[in-house]
């Protein structure tokens, strides 16, 4: 958290999504296992907002998944990022 | 600076518009195959661009990965290649090294630092860019650390 405190723009792993009902069980298993070693989308607005970053860029996207994240309680920007953005630091 | 070279890189960094042969720095957050597969096709598509020099900083394991990837592999056809007029330093004065969290350094008036993460088992690293009062983090890959 330190390392992140008042950064002007913060790019954050937002792999640990909650997987579909629809996937196969194996998926899903791998899926929920996430957690352990990547942040959740919600997890890295929550750290922007308690970190007082400016703004949050989710990447690590699984394919065909679209992170999902309240950010009432964020004051900065959430980009949920893709290939090829450009994100200006200021 | 290019943080992290997954497969696809060299592609994406030519839609881009980016000059392959102008990366000089490259900064890997970890070793999993989505962050380095791209690493020795830039290794080459830069050197092939025109690139002198490289520095390649990372986690505990980044020498080895060079070194495995790279130098075991294509030393043979590197050297083929200088023969036929590319550079030696090109592929020879890559300085790749594995530093640990707290390591800073300048570059071109840009502060770079190495922050922990949490992705276990691999040895994991954030980076900090400051540059002229201003900064970003990318984290590589990381749990929430709160």
């Amino acid at each position: 958290m330190q390392f992140v405190q008042d950064v002007d723009v913060l790019v954050i792993d937002a792999c640990a999504v909650t997987p579909g009902d629809d996937l196969a069980p194996a998926r899903r298993k791998i899926i929920q296992r996430l957690h352990e070693f990547h942040a959740s989308p919600q997890d890295c607005v929550d750290i922007a907002a308690a970190a007082n970053v400016g703004k949050v860029v989710l990447t690590h996207h699984l394919p065909g998944v679209m992170p999902e994240v309240d950010a009432s309680a964020y004051s900065g920007e959430v980009i949920i990022g893709n290939d090829l953005d450009v994100i200006d630091v200021i | 600076m290019l943080v992290d070279a997954g497969d696809g890189v060299v592609g994406q960094l030519l839609a881009a518009g980016k000059s392959l042969g102008a990366i000089e720095n490259i900064a890997l957050t970890h070793m999993h195959w989505d962050h380095i597969l791209g690493y020795p096709a830039l290794v080459w598509g830069g050197w092939s661009a025109g690139r002198n020099r490289m520095d390649v900083t990372g986690p505990v394991g980044t020498g080895d990965m060079h070194h495995q990837l790279v130098e075991n592999y294509y030393r043979e056809q590197a050297e083929w290649a200088i023969d036929l007029g590319f550079s030696r330093p090109g592929f020879d004065a890559i300085a790749v090294r594995d530093v640990p969290v707290g390591w800073s350094e300048m570059l071109d008036g840009c502060l770079l630092e190495a922050g922990p993460v949490h992705h276990p088992p691999m040895d994991a690293l954030a980076f900090k860019f400051t540059y002229q009062g201003h900064n970003l983090v990318v984290t590589g890959d990381t749990g929430a650390l709160r």
